[in-house]
């Protein structure tokens, strides 16, 4: 038997972090409560454009508690007034002269109290002259439309043009190909609605040093951008990230509620909390998606993807506040190519201003990944439809083989690793797929409406190597630090920041098995800027690629010196010892060994001459690739002719993220991921009306799925460790909430087709599916 | 910035004009408190008491995750007012492990991996515990249905499902 | 927003169009709490307490004859605040004679922005209407000498 270590890699170990949420001891924002507290809340604009023409607090500032308000103006005084957003554009703190969409921040109120702080919102006069309002992109880029931002040079609504890949080939092999789909996609306007929204508490102590607790997944990177923007000496600032509520990339932005609530501190001298409301955050935090496509995809006759071609229109409300990579505009979006080797492609993106929030950032998904799978998911089922085959057949004909890799996409990716029809192949046994189209030949003949969806997805996961991937400037490397004391038990600490992810049980795994000590004698810290070393944060999935391969090297640099001490302490030389059974044993002689706990006592009390006392190490890891994690998903649906309600009846999701380090925690991050796949398919969608109205300010309309509404998950494995990874993992998180909605829709779709329709822009609502039944005479 | 003189700093909730003396049973601990007449129970137990261990996810009675019984029945505490609990019994997630003793709804979402970031999860297991007060062996149906008050962003559901389904069991099917 | 309704009244044109072009007896036909702080000359201004679905709060608001022909009709335009919203509205009265009175058609246009119309979007409406009915009952109560018994 060979030699295990306690809650090491591949155990479902039992999550740390319960002991304290299971007893409501978490610590979160909100939950912090220092002495003189205040409350900061904001007056917003009902308007979605408009000048404002007067402000008057005097009301607010008669109710008692109401302590102070401030304005753009009071910000412009100290160059505050805007700030820059990740993606290099800028947006408003506060509005100096024009609100740029409706629930936007005009005016802060400071107050005793967060019931004061609301009645002073309230109070608050403001004078609008209301302007012309453009929600529509489309609309947006026509030479009448409104201008959203005249303070740009460049006086269009129209931010960037991006491109990639061969124009001309991609149209000439089109023209050539047997086979052409054109196809439309709509992917609508999110929000992530983590169930607690954003806050912060801004405290200044005597020495002029800021603490900030936050609701941030990226502490580091806020810091920096809080030292350019106020000019704050770095090390005066301190950012801790408490317990978080759900991220999902809501919490990458800097949002003007942070910015306000130092600023609050800076002139009360007393310590300023603010806490979003939930109509606050829907209307007002930036969201995800909202991408226009049209798509071409072309086949041999025989069913042999030839080439792709994709143009976007990306709506990114009044800023471009995405937090991507710098160099992509339109993040990773060119894996649109997905588990397909297309000879040619070509997409072409433009980022356009309209009357909303800031948009662009992620939903369990940044970088457009979602967007990308979505699309040529759905196209591959209608190209297969149009030649005539099976879907599942279709991609087992066109899947990249597994041989293959690495692989160079159409669009320069190179994979690191895959067997996509591995997965395809266990989710179709694990269903039945056979007897699924059989049931479905009988359901048809008696006129019901059953659908099976494939989605066979391919990720890209763990931003990023630095000659490619850096967010204003900073490369995207991740951290670990090690100290082990004494006794032989581990502190180590991330520059991530889990916000339910579970990091501090899978990285002390990482650890138990890399040095050898059970997990249980491992802490695991992040979070806190000032202990913390520098990293770009959790999000995007990319904490295990990076940082979990950090911690993996940082325990190896502790293993080579610790084997120098064992070699010490065994009274041999260093070359005489080996890595074995978790733990230093002499070559040939196992029953001499020493323990790493053995080796730590020592490294304090008798360590080997010429060797530094102690027992550290911090490892900055610059990934050399990304990771390309992928699965096949099958759903399958029935639709209630009489209403048109799609019923998801199974989903099973089939992943493989390489190495496993808990599957416990996997099949979780599965599950939501899944979940919040389901959502924006049927459910989530947020508009704006004429006026820029926003509809969906509540969860009574926007709809997070509940109970109810998710199905009973059925997940299955394969396992294709990364090539490059130190433990050959890759990230997990986001891939369900990528790869889920194409599989759900292609089995609506399929249920429909035999109608002629080859696609419902989602949500899915059952008006959009009973208005098809009812115009084709079903219903 | 317009602002007046920074007095000295009351309690997090002042008591103001209009207020009234409460009792109520929270946990168990008997208080006899004065509170304003429009402070929301959540805002009563986290920012008067520090119970924090109930969140607030929304305004508008829908996330759950304020979910606290009230004699025993499960309600959202961001929708009742401090003085309605006068007279009543209160039961928080702080009040869910008596004698160092973990409560099985507790036990079973740690072993069932039923909870990721933790901040739906106090709400959800007070829902749970009523609904095995009153049903000591639902169906996964059943549960479904009880939970569906209570969102989640992280679980997807699933392994919520299957904690409750191991609290009831390690209940051995008696409330 | 487009609203409007017609609704008979046994009194006179001329005491009819007296309501309608007095802010104060006009809005004394609300039943929500409100108040009417100024009228000068066209001008008029106050508040209301009101509120669709869950939000609820005060309005306050500022109101512009923009034509009043007596005896046949009134228009009005209102522009309020509050509750983090904004109404812009336009109500226009046409009072014409009928058999036992008169007979009054009213339009409302109304363009309301922020939570107030979009967390309570498929309440407004009804909302409204239900508040215009209640209005004009208690316009009709004023305006009509009370029956005996």
């Amino acid at each position: 038997m060979s030699a295990t270590v306690h809650g090491g890699i591949g155990q479902s170990l039992g999550r740390k972090e319960d002991a304290r949420f299971i007893r409501g001891k978490g610590n979160y924002v909100d939950d912090i409560q220092l002495p003189g507290m205040l409350y900061l809340d904001f007056t917003r604009s009902p308007y979605a454009h408009a000048k404002i023409t007067g402000i008057h607090p005097e009301n607010a500032l008669k109710i008692p508690g109401v302590l102070a308000v401030v304005t753009g103006k009071d910000l412009d005084a100290a160059k505050l007034a805007w700030m820059p957003t990740l993606m290099s554009d800028t947006q408003m703190v506060l509005p100096i002269d024009t609100v740029k969409f409706q629930g936007q921040e005009v005016v802060a109120v400071v107050a005793e109290n967060r019931y004061a702080a609301a009645d002073g919102a309230a109070a608050v006069d403001i004078d609008y002259d209301p302007l012309p309002v453009v929600t529509d992109p489309v609309k947006a880029l026509q030479p009448d439309s409104p201008l959203v931002r005249p303070d740009k040079e460049k006086k269009s609504n129209h931010i960037w043009h991006w491109e990639t890949g061969d124009k001309a080939g991609t149209d000439d092999l089109l023209k050539k190909s047997e086979v052409v789909v054109h196809q439309d996609l709509y992917i609508p306007r999110i929000n992530v609605s983590s169930i607690e929204t954003c806050g912060c508490v801004a405290q200044f102590d005597a020495m002029g040093r800021l603490t900030v607790w936050m609701t941030t997944q990226a502490p580091h990177a806020i810091r920096t951008v809080f030292a350019l923007v106020a000019g704050l000496p770095e090390q005066s600032i301190r950012i801790i990230s408490p317990d978080i509520g759900g991220g999902f990339g809501g919490k990458v932005p800097v949002y003007p509620g942070y910015v306000v609530a130092v600023v609050a501190a800076l002139k009360t001298g007393h310590p300023v909390k603010w806490v979003e409301t939930r109509m606050n955050n829907l209307m007002s935090s930036s969201f995800a998606r909202d991408y226009h496509i049209s798509a071409d995809i072309g086949c041999t006759k025989d069913g042999k993807l030839t080439a792709l071609k994709v143009k976007t229109i990306a709506d990114h409300g009044y800023a471009d506040a995405a937090a991507n990579p710098s160099k992509f505009p339109a993040g990773l979006f060119h894996i649109i190519t997905g588990s397909y080797p297309f000879q040619k492609a070509f997409v072409e993106v433009d980022g356009v201003y309209t009357n909303k929030p800031p948009g662009g950032i992620a939903y369990r998904c940044s970088f457009r990944v979602t967007e990308a799978a979505y699309s040529i998911e759905r196209l591959i089922d209608e190209i297969a439809r149009k030649v005539g085959m099976d879907p599942a057949e279709f991609r087992m004909k066109n899947f990249i083989p597994p041989e293959a890799f690495p692989f160079q996409s159409a669009l320069g990716w190179t994979y690191d690793s895959g067997n996509y029809a591995g997965a395809l192949k266990l989710a179709m046994k694990m269903i039945d797929y056979p007897a699924l189209r059989r049931e479905q030949a009988e359901r048809r003949k008696k006129g019901e409406f059953m659908g099976i969806g494939i989605s066979s997805f391919t990720e890209i996961v763990g931003a990023g190597p630095s000659h490619t991937f850096d967010i204003l400037g900073i490369k995207m490397f991740e951290s670990c630090e090690i100290r082990i004391h004494p006794t032989g038990k581990v502190m180590a600490r991330f520059g991530t920041k889990a916000q339910g992810q579970g990091h501090e049980t899978t990285y002390s795994q990482i650890l138990a098995t890399e040095l050898g000590i059970p997990a249980e004698n491992i802490s695991i810290e992040e979070g806190d800027t000032d202990t913390a070393p520098y990293g770009l944060g959790t999000y995007a999935s990319r904490s295990t690629p990076t940082a979990g391969a950090a911690a993996a090297v940082a325990a190896r640099k502790i293993r080579e010196k610790a084997q120098k001490i064992a070699a010490h302490l065994l009274e041999v030389s260093p070359d005489d010892i080996e890595w074995k059974d978790y733990k230093f044993q002499v070559k040939g002689v196992p029953e001499k060994s020493k323990t790493m706990a053995d080796v730590a006592f020592a490294a304090y009390t008798n360590p080997a001459p010429g060797v530094e006392p102690g027992l550290e190490a911090v490892d900055y890891y610059d990934p050399p690739n990304m990771t390309y994690p992928f699965g096949s998903y099958i759903c399958v649906v029935d639709i209630d002719k009489g209403t048109g309600q799609v019923k998801v009846r199974r989903f099973v999701a089939v992943d493989d993220c390489g190495t496993i380090i808990n599957p416990m925690i996997v099949d979780g991050q599965i599950h939501g991921g899944l979940n919040m796949g389901l959502a924006p398919a049927l459910y989530e969608q947020i508009t704006y009306d004429e006026n820029g109205n926003i509809r969906g300010n509540s969860f009574l309309d926007y709809l997070v799925p509940t109970s109810m509404e998710s199905p009973h998950w059925e997940t299955g494995k394969t396992t294709t460790p990364s090539p490059h990874h130190p433990i050959g993992a890759k990230g997990v998180g986001e891939s369900p909430t990528v790869g889920a909605p194409a599989a759900i829709v292609n089995a609506v779709i399929d249920a429909l087709s035999p109608l002629g329709v080859t696609n419902i822009d989602i949500p899915i609502y059952p008006w959009k599916v009973w208005q098809v039944l009812h115009d084709k005479g079903v219903t | 910035m317009a602002s007046t003189a920074i007095p000295r700093l009351t309690s997090p909730l002042p008591i103001k004009g209009a207020a009234r003396r409460i009792h109520v049973t929270i946990n168990e601990v008997d208080f006899d408190m004065a509170v304003e007449d429009r402070t929301l129970l959540v805002h009563f137990l986290r920012d008067v008491l520090g119970l924090t261990g109930t969140h607030i996810g929304c305004d508008t009675t829908h996330c759950g995750a304020c979910t606290v019984l009230l004699d025993g029945k499960p309600v959202k505490s961001c929708t009742v007012l401090a003085v309605q609990v006068d007279g009543r019994k209160i039961r928080t997630v702080e009040g869910l492990e008596t004698g160092g003793k973990l409560h099985p709804v507790q036990d079973g979402f740690a072993a069932e991996h039923g909870l990721q970031c933790g901040f739906c999860t106090p709400g959800m297991m007070m829902t749970a515990v009523a609904l095995l007060a009153k049903n000591p062996n639902p169906s996964e149906d059943e549960i479904r249905r009880a939970i569906s008050g209570n969102l989640c962003r992280c679980t997807g559901y699933m392994n919520i499902v299957k904690a409750i389904q191991h609290a009831a069991k390690t209940q051995g099917g008696k409330s | 927003m487009k609203v409007e309704g017609q609704f008979q009244v046994a009194a006179a044109p001329a005491a009819v169009f007296g309501l309608f072009a007095d802010p104060r007896r006009l809005l004394d036909c609300l039943d929500d709490p409100h108040t009417v702080d100024s009228v000068q000359g066209d001008q008029f201004g106050g508040t209301i307490t009101t509120g669709v679905a869950f939000i609820r709060g005060t309005f306050r608001f500022t109101g512009q004859y923009t034509e009043r022909t007596p005896g046949q009709s009134v228009t009005t335009k209102i522009r309020g605040s509050g509750l983090g919203s904004a109404v812009d509205a336009t109500l226009h009265a046409g009072i014409t004679p009928a058999d036992s009175g008169a007979s009054l058609a009213w339009a409302a246009d109304i363009v309301l922005t922020g939570p107030a119309a979009t967390l309570g979007e498929r309440l407004v409406r009804t909302t409204i209407e239900k508040k215009a009915a209640a209005m004009f009952e208690r316009a009709r109560q004023q305006l009509e000498p009370a029956k005996p018994g």
